[in-house]
């Protein structure tokens, strides 16, 4: 029970009428990676602003290393958000902030830095996302897609922290850079002992980041398990989710809805 | 429809409204008050504000010093009281026009631009970015608006004040055969300290509406293109209405005694 970092417990939300999250109940292992999987908006974004205190969630608890986040304004829980990173679906770069302004972002404003030493982490994360330094006085509006996602990427893994959240960060790379991010992630973990949470879409992805995977379904976590057992689940809706099946469980439930 | 409903809706909504804007104001003072600043971003605020709006303001004190005069002129020839002139253009601007008008221009030109960047802040999620980044977006984001409103404003009126003054003075001088300095003269001859801090006074109270709407309408913006839209209108109407309505109290407050 002690290297449970994340451990989550009854959480509910929804918005006006539509029950999104429906009694949630996760834990996340200390120092592994876990990735969300689920059909397009399930609620998989939800899950993890929840975690972070960017949605609060309506009934049920989350703890961080034993610390309840949810409704606390508590300095302890405070400190526990401030050690995790996030990398948003969309990017969420500061469009006023040159690139390197952006990754260097927390070691200036939240860590006190001096722009020199912030610039040079910068440069380096930077470096570690495939992308050079003429990108850093560049502003994000002047990237493409793919580049303003590494940066995002660049922007939650800068600062070192405990915990990084990776929502969708391979969607709009090329395959090649696609694995490049994927090593990333993986020896992040792997080498550092951070705890990450991925959600993705991308099966090739699931299985380079994962230790663990979680499937996302109608509110709750219809199924986890460890990487290797995913294609042999014997759950059906595990099993056409990872084949891309149109026909299957899910399909059938959604039309009857 | 019932129309006490109707009514017992809108005045809900109205109080709801009052409520959020109210606990908005409360939140951000309270926190913002509290370090860490943010130096540059004060810094850009007050550029934004004050600096850039001076085309503006300067150009719209001066015409309206110049159509003061005229408008005097030929009212007052027909009491054969031309020379209150100097006095009507320096009162009117000094203690009304300078300041309303600057709140207005102000209004217009900085209280949407930052209704429109903090909802596009708030829809691409970078306001969200900032707290996972450990940085509070009241004290980053609203404070430095909120004071640079609350201290630029003044800055621009007394600015406003001697380009409206100007205006007049060219108008009566060059056009109406005045001299120089006997107008300057009666100029300053019946205006009184009073005057010139309750106009700075009402430019403070408006600078700190522009700001606040602005902020708030921004801030708390609808998802979408169009909810940024909305707050836009919603920063200039409000922000509009409510300095013609302080205007007065103020002046109540200076004046009746
Ligand atoms: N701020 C919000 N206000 C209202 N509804 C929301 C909000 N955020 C999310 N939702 C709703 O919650 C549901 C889940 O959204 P979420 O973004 O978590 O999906 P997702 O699983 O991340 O999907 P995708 O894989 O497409 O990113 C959606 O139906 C969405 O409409
Ligand atoms: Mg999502």
């Amino acid at each position: 029970m002690d290297n449970v970092k994340i451990s989550m417990r009854g959480v509910h939300k929804r918005f006006g009428k539509k029950v999104v999250l429906d009694g949630v109940d996760l834990d996340v292992e200390s120092g592994r990676s876990l990735v969300v999987i689920g059909g397009s908006g399930t609620g998989k974004s939800v899950l993890i602003k929840c975690i972070l205190g960017i949605l609060e969630p309506d009934a049920g608890s989350i703890r961080i290393d034993g610390v309840e986040v949810v409704g606390s304004r508590s300095g302890a829980a405070g400190a526990k958000r401030a050690e995790c990173g996030m990398l948003f679906q969309g990017g969420a770069l500061f469009d006023s902030l040159k690139i390197w302004e952006n990754v260097a972002f927390r070691l200036i404003y939240a860590e006190r830095l001096s722009r020199q030493k912030a610039r040079e982490i910068a440069m380096h994360t930077l470096k570690r996302v495939g992308l050079g330094e003429d990108v850093g006085d560049l502003l994000p509006a002047e990237l493409s897609g793919g580049m303003q996602k590494r940066v995002s990427l660049a922007r939650a893994i800068a600062s070192d922290p405990q915990i990084i959240f990776f929502d969708e960060p391979t969607t709009g790379l090329d395959p090649i850079m696609a694995d490049v991010i994927n090593d990333l992630i993986r020896s992040t973990t792997a080498d550092e002992g951070v705890t990450a949470v991925t959600i993705t879409h991308d099966m090739q992805s699931v299985r380079a980041i994962a230790d663990t995977v979680a499937m996302l379904y109608a509110g709750r976590i219809h199924w986890q398990g460890p990487v290797a057992e995913i294609d042999a689940s014997g759950d059906a809706y595990v099993e056409q989710f990872v084949e891309g099946n149109a026909d299957g469980p899910i399909r059938i439930e959604r039309a009857a809805e | 429809m019932n129309p006490l409903r109707v009514l017992g809706r809108s005045v809900v909504a109205l109080c709801g409204s009052v409520g959020g804007l109210a606990s908005f104001t409360v939140r951000a003072l309270s926190r913002g008050l509290m370090p860490p600043y943010f130096p540059r971003q004060y810094l850009r605020q007050c550029l934004d504000i004050g600096y850039y709006s001076l085309p503006v303001v300067g150009l719209t004190a001066i015409f309206t010093g110049m159509v003061l005069a005229l408008q005097s002129y030929t009212g007052f020839q027909r009491f054969e009281a031309e020379s209150a002139i100097a006095t009507i253009v320096v009162l009117s601007v000094v203690r009304e026009l300078g300041p309303v008008l600057a709140g207005l221009m102000v209004a217009g030109r900085v209280g949407a631009a930052m209704a429109a960047e903090l909802g596009t802040m708030r829809v691409t999620e970078q306001i969200d970015a900032l707290t996972t980044l450990s940085t509070d977006p009241y004290r980053y984001l609203i404070m430095p608006r909120l004071v640079g409103g609350l201290v630029m404003l003044p800055l621009l009126v007394i600015v406003a004040d001697i380009i409206g003054v100007m205006g007049g003075y060219l108008i009566a001088t060059l056009k109406l055969g005045f001299g120089s300095v006997e107008y300057l003269n009666s100029t300053f001859r019946y205006l009184e300290m009073q005057d010139v801090v309750s106009g700075l006074v009402k430019a403070a109270v408006f600078g700190f509406i522009v700001a606040l709407m602005g902020c708030y309408h921004g801030f708390t913006s609808e998802r979408g293109a169009q909810g940024v839209g909305v707050a836009t209108t919603r920063a200039v109407v409000t922000a509009s209405i409510l300095i013609l309505t302080a205007n007065y109290f103020v002046t109540e407050i200076f004046f009746s005694r």
